[in-house]
């Protein structure tokens, strides 16, 4: 398999530098002037700022002649509920005729994956997954995978999350000080070395696990060849993945009070870059799904020895 | 690469809770739409609309289970339950095999959330239960299927609207062909939601009657409710245990309008290019293909631009028979692509073509043969299976008869 090049990062974050959700049309437009916002719900245009940043600093597809290969890979784990709740309560108070049908559009999930695709006049395939917890990993394992399996050349992979304001009291009766981490953060990412990159993905390991937490042997194999060479891990403590995790490897581990949902992950991410480690995984564990997402990264460069560790 | 084999099917539906209940509706040209029961619809332009009627077992899962599991993944247990008992695999089977679970939804836990927005709208949310936290999220489809069957898998939930289910077959192809996985369990789901039918009569996208794909006094699509799984296993090992081999999928492309949120691309340029990538992926020539399972909604737009496209690629004389079965069980909305690959698996299994129902005046601009009003029988061995979506996310399945590749 070959590795996924990680070009650069685009990603913002609502409640960092004060933003807010009424400042997102404004922030979006700096990125694509010629698009109204107006009927444009927060979590596209989240993930359309975020898309803007991931090409700040490289020409645009249109411009690099790669549009026509060029994917969108989207994980949410709420997708568009918040809007679709907001449609549904215009039905419930005035009658199914006098919603507007422009918000209608806002209803679906890959809304945001799709308006990406309009925008940058993206026509490699366009995916939205809503895998909860783990999507913002299985996003980036579904690009590698699907890279390395010829179905597109260029991709805009990660996740965007807007949790619904009316769920949001239920983890806070378990974790009192919650904090969310809401926004969107997409990488450009290509087999293309001589682009420059952040880091490379060299495998994925996805799988959701019994009752009881167990997994069978034909995945047993697979997981245990995964932490090969690996000096660094991004996991959170505590989960019942903890005794099989290898030991004497570097550890970071998230806060738990920081509700990450589709974008879990994203903070580790950003701890390895920060860090002095050659090859690291980030990991998730999605308590709603009994699912372990994890993906291998690798910054070339860093290696100790000189070995790049290939 | 691996050859990947159909070897079990799952179908709920507005004309049946079953795959040869439905196939046998479908081959005498019944039609599944009617006034809504379970909605009120008077307050609304349109009141068709296609709902599962036959719902015994539905209610008997549901009282067994209790609301451990959201209406769209009950559906997707009891679909997965009927493909695992034709395919002959037992759970036990599975547990030995590196398995997957992935499945397509526009709506994802649609009337949990409906009931949610109720409850916040009447400002009652003190009645809501916490595990809707995790129920209303698309990924808690997957989760059901695994979590009943007692198994672990792979898991993704693909959410391109109505193209998800054969974005989640596409996927299920590439693990087994790739060999990382032995078998997947794919589908589509999705329960009728009242947000889909107000917003489709909002764009006055649906017809007030009949639904009648490419007939040139077409109004619309009927919005509707259901499930299709397909499991897919590596060929060589289907083989070996001697299971029935419906068909074979050759291959998947998906494509992208990058037009519209709502409107196809006039040109059909995503339903092209989809078509293009599956039939490259499959090393087919055009002339091979013998059926098209149309996306064929049955709105004008639609159906227009899916048969330029097809024109576009197959020629301008293309007289290939496509068929949509939505004019029988109107738009199931993420299921209906894998509702459409199941169909299409039993045409070339069965040999038998499936009609589009309501066909009344020919329409130049629509494809020649759109396999009109009564089913027909049929020797091909190559098919297409066409899923378009909002947001213009276009997909094209190519399944074919076992051993012709």
């Amino acid at each position: 398999m070959k590795p996924l090049y990680v070009h650069q990062k685009g990603q913002v974050f609502l409640e960092v530098n004060g933003l807010k959700v009424t400042d997102l049309p404004g922030e979006f437009q700096k990125y694509f002037p010629k698009e109204d916002p107006k009927y444009i719900d927060p979590v596209s245009l989240l993930a359309g700022i975020a898309a803007g940043r991931a090409f700040e600093e490289q020409k645009r597809p249109l411009e690099s002649g790669t549009a026509g290969d060029f994917a969108v890979v989207v994980g949410s784990g709420f997708g568009a509920i918040d809007s679709t709740v907001d449609f549904d309560a215009q039905a419930l108070q005035k009658g199914p005729n006098a919603v507007n049908p422009m918000d209608f559009p806002n209803t679906v999930a890959n809304a945001a994956g799709s308006r990406i695709g309009i925008w940058l006049q993206l026509k490699g395939p366009n995916v939205t997954l809503t895998n909860g917890g783990t999507s913002f990993l299985d996003a980036i394992g579904f690009a590698w995978e699907a890279y390395n399996s010829g179905l597109f050349g260029d991709c805009l992979v990660g996740a965007v999350e807007k949790v619904p304001v009316f769920l949001k009291s239920f983890p806070a009766q378990e974790t009192p000080d919650v904090r969310w981490r809401e926004g969107a953060c997409l990488f450009r990412a290509s087999g293309d070395e001589r682009l420059g990159f952040l880091f490379e993905i060299v495998d994925y390991f996805s799988l959701q696990l019994k009752a009881d937490f167990s997994f069978t042997s034909p995945f047993r194999e697979r997981f245990e060849n995964f932490w090969t060479g690996v000096e660094w891990l991004g996991f959170p403590q505590g989960t019942p993945l903890e005794p099989l995790l290898p030991k004497g490897i570097t550890r970071f581990s998230p806060e738990p009070s920081v509700m990450e949902v589709g974008l879990g992950g994203s903070n580790s991410l950003d701890s390895f870059l920060a860090g002095s480690a050659s090859k690291g995984i980030v990991g998730v564990f999605s308590k709603a799904e009994r699912k372990c997402s994890f993906v291998k990264i690798h910054q070339k460069g860093r290696e100790k020895n000189g070995n790049d560790g290939n | 690469m691996k050859r990947v084999a159909v070897t079990g099917l799952g179908v709920i539906c507005p004309l049946g809770d079953g795959v040869e209940s439905t196939w046998n509706a479908m081959r005498e040209g019944r039609s599944g739409i009617e006034r809504l029961q379970r909605m009120d619809p008077s307050s609304y332009r349109v009141k068709i609309g296609g709902e599962i009627k036959d719902r015994q077992r539905i209610e008997g899962f549901e009282k067994e289970q209790g609301e451990r599991y959201e209406r769209s993944a009950v559906l997707s247990i009891l679909a997965v339950q009927e493909a695992l008992e034709n395919s002959g695999l037992s759970t036990q089977e599975l547990d030995r095999l590196r398995l997957g679970t992935f499945f397509g939804t526009t709506m994802g836990g649609v009337q949990l959330v409906e009931r949610l927005s109720e409850l916040n709208a009447q400002k009652r949310t003190a009645e809501i239960n916490p595990d809707c936290f995790d129920k209303v999220q698309g990924s808690h489809i997957a989760f059901a299927v695994l979590d009943y069957l007692g198994l672990c898998g792979e898991t993704m939930v693909f959410s391109n609207a109505c193209a998800s289910g054969n974005y989640a077959i596409g996927w299920g192809f590439d693990q087994i062909r790739g060999g990382k996985l032995d078998a997947a369990l794919c589908g589509g789901v999705d329960a009728f939601s009242r947000v889909a039918f107000t917003g489709f009569n909002r764009l006055l996208s649906l017809t007030p009657d009949k639904c009648r794909p490419f007939s040139a006094n077409r109004k619309g699509l009927v919005v509707s409710e259901g499930v299709g799984v397909l499991l897919l296993e590596e060929l060589g090992s289907a083989r070996a245990r001697g299971a029935h081999i419906y068909c074979e999928i050759g291959g998947y492309g998906l494509g992208m309008d990058a037009y519209h949120m709502t409107s196809p691309h006039p040109e059909g340029s995503g339903a092209f290019e989809s078509i293009q990538r599956a039939m490259e992926q499959a090393h087919l020539e055009p002339k091979t293909v013998d059926f098209i399972s149309a996306h064929g909604t049955g709105t004008p737009a639609n159906d227009k631009t899916e048969s330029i496209a097809i024109k576009k690629f197959f020629g301008t004389d293309c007289k290939i028979p496509v068929d949509s079965i939505k004019s029988m069980i109107g738009h199931t909305m993420g299921a209906a692509s894998a509702i459409e690959a199941v169909m299409t698996c039993l045409s070339l299994d069965r040999g038998v073509l499936l009609p589009t129902i309501n066909w009344e005046i020919p329409d130049e601009n629509c494809v020649a043969d759109c396999v009109p009003n009564q089913s027909r029988s049929f020797s091909g061995k190559i098919a297409l299976s066409n899923s378009f979506a909002f947001g213009g996310n276009t997909s094209c399945l190519v399944m074919m008869k076992e051993g012709k590749t």
